[in-house]
């Protein structure tokens, strides 16, 4: 991440400043929705819709100390909606290569396992991984975006590592 | 190296590796919030086609009756397709009543211009407005994101079937589901001098 701190730049214009940080962003918030929503499409659809609001409210948001946690707030809270209206849909996405079958490198198979597994967990299971796995983000980032607190997120964070660990098992299993 | 920490790093590795947008994709998708627009839907609903045709056989079947010279008994009018149709670009009305909120019970206006941008201008005791929306033009499909910022909150731009006859434009519902902005737009707009 490491733009939180970018804020307006001295001398730089709103559209200017608003630009540098959505190509900064953007497609670390993709990559995030990506996790939550199993489908890259949609990730893309909703970190757009994030970022068009960004850009509504960016003079006063790029004053905050965090923009980049404001619109992963605003982004994580539309997948959630997304994945709500579409609960009764099949979830056939879980199933698809995440990597789109490009085998950028090996063992393909493992990380495929892997991220097809976080898929099976439940939208804010798979938010939760992302932030903390993914991004990297202190547990109390994690908890702060996701409106919970710290030792929730813990809690939460143990439970799904150890769903994953049985899917993983599953999924290894048969080979 | 506990089986947590061997866990976390697969993980961590194999999320690290899911692909990103390229730079030229990145760059695609600022063009389209700083122009305010909404993506294009990627994801049809599967009944979606089903409902562009019925759109496409409802517009075939009321463009006639909206045309100014249209008379019953007169010669069967032909209609005509919406892409060789000018396009919905320009200022227009309609009168609209029976509303579930009163106060919009009246003339709106709509201005589309030629980058996307739409604008609302609601009768006067109108107590929600719009904040400015986007719309995109995709064949004979037009799609709004009016009032997503407070009616039409959390929910998907709505998709219409559009066709234009003289200067009536006509707007028929594919996918939307804010029931205010549908009830709103859907209709014949006439265009303003």
């Amino acid at each position: 991440m490491g733009v939180s701190h970018m804020s307006k730049a001295e001398g730089v214009g709103d559209e200017d400043s608003f630009a540098w940080f959505f190509t900064a962003e953007y497609p670390h918030v993709v990559r995030l929705l990506s996790v939550v929503l199993r489908d890259r499409a949609a990730a893309e659809d909703v970190a757009q819709e994030a970022f068009v609001r960004l850009y509504r409210h960016w003079a006063k948001v790029s004053r905050y100390e965090a923009p980049e946690a404001w619109v992963r707030r605003v982004a994580l809270n539309c997948a959630f909606s997304v994945r709500r209206r579409e609960a009764r849909r099949v979830d056939r996405e879980a199933m698809v290569d995440p990597f789109g079958g490009s085998g950028l490198r090996g063992p393909d198979t493992e990380r495929t396992d892997i991220v097809r597994a976080i898929r099976k967990l439940p939208p804010r299971d798979r938010a939760l991984i992302g932030l903390y796995h993914l991004e990297d983000r202190p547990v109390a980032d994690v908890a702060d975006l996701l409106g919970m607190r710290a030792g929730a997120v813990k809690v939460a964070l143990h439970r799904a590592r150890r769903r994953l660990a049985v899917l993983l098992t599953e999924a290894e299993v048969p080979r | 190296m506990t089986d947590d920490m061997h866990l976390d790093a697969r993980v961590r590795g194999a999320l690290q590796d899911l692909p990103m947008p390229s730079e030229p994709e990145t760059a695609q998708a600022l063009r389209a919030v700083l122009d305010h627009r909404r993506p294009l839907p990627r994801r049809a609903a599967m009944w979606a086609p089903l409902a562009a045709a019925a759109a496409v056989v409802i517009i075939a079947v009321l463009i006639p009756l909206l045309r100014p010279d249209s008379h019953a008994g007169g010669p069967a009018p032909v209609a005509v397709s919406p892409t060789v149709l000018p396009g919905v670009e320009g200022t227009w009305w309609h009168d609209v009543s029976g509303a579930t909120d009163a106060s919009w019970n009246g003339r709106w206006v709509m201005t589309l211009n030629d980058r996307g941008v739409m604008a609302l201008v609601p009768p006067s005791r109108a107590t929600q407005v719009s904040d400015g929306a986007a719309y995109a033009v995709s064949g004979e499909q037009i799609r709004v994101n009016a009032f997503v910022n407070d009616l039409c909150s959390e929910m998907p731009a709505g998709v219409f079937g559009w066709a234009r006859a003289g200067d009536r434009l006509m707007l028929v519902p594919i996918s939307e589901p804010c029931p205010d902005r549908k009830d709103l737009f859907t209709g014949a707009w006439s265009k303003s001098p």
